[in-house]
Order: C-alpha cells, then structure tokens, then sequence
C-alpha cells in the first residue's frame, strides 16, 4: 500500500503544468536525438545540461530522464530506415529492422519497434515500483568484488555479442580500458598517459570520445558512400499483424525481463541488455539462421531490452547513487549540481524526485507511443533531407555538443582524434561498441578491482569466496569457454573449406 | 597501401608498438605497491593483451594471401573526401574561437558542401547560412549555451 500511496505522490508531482511540460519536451528531444544519427543521448544530455540548471531539480531529472527514453525510442527509426543507429542501443536492431525494411515491411518493423519499447516501458517501470526496495537490498550487498565481477561479465557479453572477430572485440576492450586509465588515477593522485597536457589530467571527456567515435566516424563512412544510402521512407502497415505479435509476443517479455535486470546491475545498461537480447533470440529461435535476414524477433526482443533497461537503471543511480554509464552519470551529475545527494537518502529527502521520476517514466512511455506511431511519417522526413545538407549540420551538432560540454576547444580536437580513429576501425572490421563500453566503465571497474585486493590483503580468492561475485566470474568463464570453442571450430571450418 | 591486407598489418604492427609502448609506461607508474595493484597495473594488463591481440593478428593475416583482400578505399575519391572533411574540422576546431562560432560555422560548412558534394553557389550560402543560424539560435538564445563569439562579437 505504502508503494501505491507514494506512487499516486509521484504522479501529484509529475502532473502539473511545468513537470508535464519538460516530461514532454525531454520527450520530444529525446525522439529527435534518437532518430537524428550522429547525435545519441549522451551528446544529447551533455548539451541540454545547461539548459537543466535553471529549472527546478525534479523538473531538470524528469526532463534528462525523458531525453534517454526517448532517444531509445527513437533510435529504432533510423536504425529500421537507413541502417544508421541514432544511438549505440539501437546497433542491434539495424541487423533486422534494416533487412525488414528492405523487404518492404518498414512499417511493421518500425510499429513493433514502437510497440515493444512501450511495453517493456511500461512493464520495467511497474518492476522498478514494486520490486525496487527488494533488488535495492540485494544491490545493497554488493562491494568491490561484486562491482568487479559484474563489469567482467559485461566485457565478456559484450565481447560475445561482436559480428566479426572475437579477437577484434577483445582488443576493443583493451583499448577502451586503457583509455579510461589516461588521466589522475583517483587512487594515488598520479598522472598517467597524460604526457603533461593539462587538459588530460581529466582524462578523456567522454562526450568527445563518443562524438568523434560514433558521429564523425559515422559521417566519414557515409561520405564515400553517400549514393548508396537508402532511406525507405515509404512506410505501409504501422500496425504489426497478428502474426507479426505471435513472433514477438514473446521476445517482447523476455526482452523486457532481461532489459531490466541488466539495466539494474551496475555496469550494464541499454547496450548490453539489447545485445544480451539479442544474443538469447537468436539462440532460442527454431530458425536462428533467419536473423541478419529480416527476423522480427530480432528488432522485437533488443527494443524491449534497451527500453526495460531504462527503468532498471534508475535503481542503482536513484537508490544507491551509483551511475550504470555515462548518461546515468550525466544525471548524476545533474542532481549533484541542484543540491541533491543521489543515494540512499534520495528516497526520504527528495520524496519528490525519487517517485516524480517514476511516475514520470508511466506517462513518458505513453506520450512516446503516441508521439512515435501516429507521426512516424513526421519523423522520417528528418531522413528525408539530402545527405549533402545534414553532414555538415551533424558535424556542427558534434562540434557543438562536444565543445559545449566543458566550454573548452581541445575537446574538439580530441573528437577529431577519436573520428579518425573510429573510421579506420569500422573501415577494418573493428566494432567501436566493446570500446565505449569499456571506456565508460573502466575507471570503476579499475578501482574495484584495486579496492578488493586491498580489503582482502591481496587475496585474489575474495572473488570467488563471496557468492554473487562467484556466480558472475562463472558466467564469465563459461561464456569465455564457449566462445573459444566455437571459434576453433569455425576456424576447422574455414581451414577444410580452403583445403576442400 | 590501398589493399587490405597490408592496412591490416600496419595497424596489427601497430598494436604490437602501442601495447608494448603501455607496457614500457605502466612499468614507470608502479605495476604494484604493498597495499596492492599501482596506478601502472591495469594499463600494463591492457598493453599486454593490446600487443599480445596484435602479434596474434599479424601471424594470422601473415598466413593469409594479399590477393584475398579488397581494397581499402573503393575508388580514388574517397580519401579526398575523407581528408577534406577531417581538414575542414581542423579548420572549424582551429578558427572557431577567434573568428565566432556563427562565422567559422557558415564558412567551413559552405566550403565543406562545396568542395565534397558541389551544388550551384547560392544553394551552398543559402544551406550554410540558415542550417547555421539554425543553430545558432537553438544553441546560443533558447539553450543559452556559451558559444564562442570571436573577433566580430557573434
């Protein structure tokens, strides 16, 4: 009764005027984000944090959070129309959605996409309501070994989920973590990789990495080869068929499970939960070969994922202060700049924000279905415009977004950087996805590994003594097996084709 | 240069330089101290797979024909493009603060249609000018966000 009764709170708060307005407007802006390429939520966020510092707390984290349902959301459009994801969660959904599109079933894609998102949406959010003080004491229980295990298990996935080479993926990882170690190592003060520019004593700004890696590079690619760019902005049939909702009924509830508890382990989040998806539709299909090739299942099952995952990562960042990725941490950053501590706290102090926020995620779902489906025509016409106007438009959108982050010039030329080097990885096979995710959580993930050897004197059985940690190692070292077996035998497999 | 092949190899030697390089730096910050891993310790794990990933990878694309490899580059306009794009964003990065950002922007985005995807001259100034003051107006007046102004004041 207690949740009830402090829910109906949270929709007395997100029901006036002001919070309905930013709820709509974070909406809106986040669907435009997400089908705009070049610019995912993270730039999205960084730009519209200024705007944030002069509105109310409650009303600036209704307006963020909106911004990150609503690029998920969003995402799936351009991801299904030109194969372009608008944001990182959406690189799975291109597999399918872009073949369906090409099929001429755009609409159905686009519909079950839209369909799914609110579903899971909706399912998470009622999961985040009442499962929340449950999953909170268990993620209460965790420490460093935990935090440590847990992000191991994300790199694993992550690496499971690469199209090409596993050892593409791992160098990806390695990469990325190596990345995330240029700048002050928080624990002894020490620079490190910083070869004495100042302006890297932060490390790397992650807003710039992800611009430059996804939007320049995105740009670049799509230069030399802009006449072949597709846009199938015919859509017929918004509305799935009976047999399209007999395929993904399913997927769409598993995706919604899976979504929300990746979302809520921390180090996870939308990326991983669709790929995870994914991953497990494509090994529970009687037609597994069908996926790459227009399987609805797999636009379906990842849109939930990345949707579910939303909520789910709320719970960590509201309940226990401890953002999942950069977005989360962009709203961390949001609520700390209002005065408000995210942690345990939240809940009693700013009663406010905590079941504003919630109740907020119920009626952002349903502002984004209608604003998605019935104008989805609206939106396309964003893809309408010729590629010779919108690159210089995202670029300047990079530029600005990048630069407008910490006001400062040499983040533009760290954009740079990383665009080049994003192209020459995509042009060679590289996927940038294992990268960013390690980049993002590499400085957690280092300090945990630190902070548990120090609590237990150096003993590195502390990860597998304490339970949760163990189970998540094994997952890990299960994953890693399989992955090296099927990569001998498709080795044995190439090396008799040659030789036949 | 255009094959594949040796592109691969240049960047697998190059992983093999760069890992190596993280290991020789890591080395400098502490791998370990009495209370457990330095500030050296995780980047010289990533160097070590960093380069061990890359002599992997140079071995097995060494084994592989050079014939079996596209080209990197589809056809001869293709790295033009790419050098002009990636010029004009130095242009944009290096002129923005001194010149404004509504100024560089129209300047770099006119010269960057014209010279990868020409159209006729007014089409150029007319897309640059308004996608430009676009935004410009969203940025610096409803999202008050503090764009660089330069020499001119705007």
């Amino acid at each position: 009764m207690d949740i009830l009764h402090n829910l109906l709170y949270g929709f007395g708060v997100v029901l006036t005027p002001i919070n309905l307005f930013y709820c709509f407007t974070g909406c809106l802006a986040g669907t435009l984000v997400g089908v705009l390429p070049g610019i995912g939520p993270l730039a999205a966020l960084s730009i519209l944090l200024p705007v944030t510092f002069k509105i109310p707390a409650t009303s600036a984290i209704i307006m963020l959070s909106a911004i990150f349902y609503g690029a998920m959301y969003g995402g799936s459009t351009t991801s299904i129309l030109v194969n372009i994801p608008g944001e990182a969660a959406s690189v799975v959904t291109c597999l399918d959605g872009h073949q369906m599109a090409k099929q001429g079933r755009a609409g159905a894609a686009l519909g079950i996409a839209a369909m799914g998102s609110f579903i899971a949406g909706t399912l998470s959010t009622i999961g985040l309501n009442f499962f929340s003080p449950i999953l909170v004491k268990v993620a209460l229980k965790f420490g460093p070994p935990e935090f440590f295990s847990i992000m191991t298990l994300a790199f694993v996935v992550s690496i499971f989920m690469v199209s090409g080479a596993m050892s593409k993926g791992v160098l990806m990882i390695a990469l990325g973590l190596f990345a995330s170690t240029v700048g002050m190592d928080v624990i002894t003060g020490m620079e490190r990789f910083t070869f004495g520019i100042t302006n890297l004593s932060g490390g790397f700004d992650l807003v710039a990495v992800i611009m430059g890696m996804f939007g320049v590079s995105e740009v670049v690619l799509n230069m030399e080869e802009v006449f072949k760019r597709e846009v199938f902005a015919k859509i017929k049939g918004i509305f799935p068929t009976l047999r399209d909702w007999k395929a993904s009924a399913v997927p769409i509830l598993r995706g919604s499970v899976v979504g929300f508890f990746i979302g809520i382990l921390p180090g996870a989040g939308p990326v991983t939960a669709s790929f995870l998806s994914y991953a497990i539709e494509r090994k529970s299909s009687r037609h597994p070969e069908n996926f790459g090739k227009g399987a609805i299942e797999g636009v379906a099952g990842p849109e939930a994922a990345n949707n579910a995952a939303v909520a789910g990562s709320m719970i960590p960042l509201l309940s226990l202060g401890l953002p999942c990725n950069g977005v989360l941490a962009l709203m961390m950053g949001a609520l700390i700049i209002h005065g408000v501590q995210p942690g345990p706290t939240l809940m009693a102090q700013h009663p406010d924000i905590f079941w504003g926020v919630i109740a907020s995620l119920y009626l952002g779902n349903l502002m984004l279905l209608l604003l998605n489906l019935p104008l989805i025509s609206i939106w396309v016409q964003f893809l309408r415009i010729p590629y010779w106007a919108l690159f210089p438009l995202i670029l300047m959108l990079c530029v600005i977004g990048t630069y407008s982050a910490n006001l400062n010039i040499f983040d533009v030329w760290i954009m740079i950087v990383f665009g080049v080097l994003g192209y020459l990885l995509r042009k060679r096979d590289y996927e940038l996805g294992p990268f960013i995710l390690a980049l993002v959580l590499g400085p957690l993930f280092e300090q945990s590994l630190r902070q548990a050897l120090v609590m237990s004197h150096q003993n590195p059985l502390v990860f597998l003594t304490r339970p949760i940690s163990a189970v998540m190692l094994g997952l890990s070292l299960l994953l890693v097996v399989f992955l090296v077996i099927s990569a001998v035998r498709k080795r044995k497999r190439y090396s008799g084709v040659i030789q036949g | 240069m255009n094959n594949n092949h040796i592109v691969d190899q240049i960047f697998n030697g190059f992983w093999i330089l760069f890992g190596i390089g993280i290991c020789v730096q890591s080395i400098r910050h502490q791998l370990w101290t009495p209370g457990g891993p330095g500030s050296g310790f995780i980047p010289f794990l990533t160097g070590m797979i960093i380069a061990g990933v890359g002599i992997m990878l140079f071995v097995m694309e060494g084994a592989r024909s050079s014939k079996e490899a596209g080209r990197f580059w589809e056809n001869s306009v293709a790295p033009k493009k790419v050098f002009y794009l990636v010029g004009s964003l130095c242009l944009m990065a290096l002129l923005m603060l001194k010149l404004g950002f509504l100024l560089t922007s129209i300047v770099i985005t006119g010269l960057m249609i014209q010279v990868i995807e020409p159209r006729r001259w007014i089409v150029v100034i007319l897309t640059s000018t308004l996608s430009c003051l676009v935004i410009y107006c969203l940025f610096q007046f409803i999202m008050q966000i503090r764009l660089p102004k330069g020499l001119l004041g705007f």
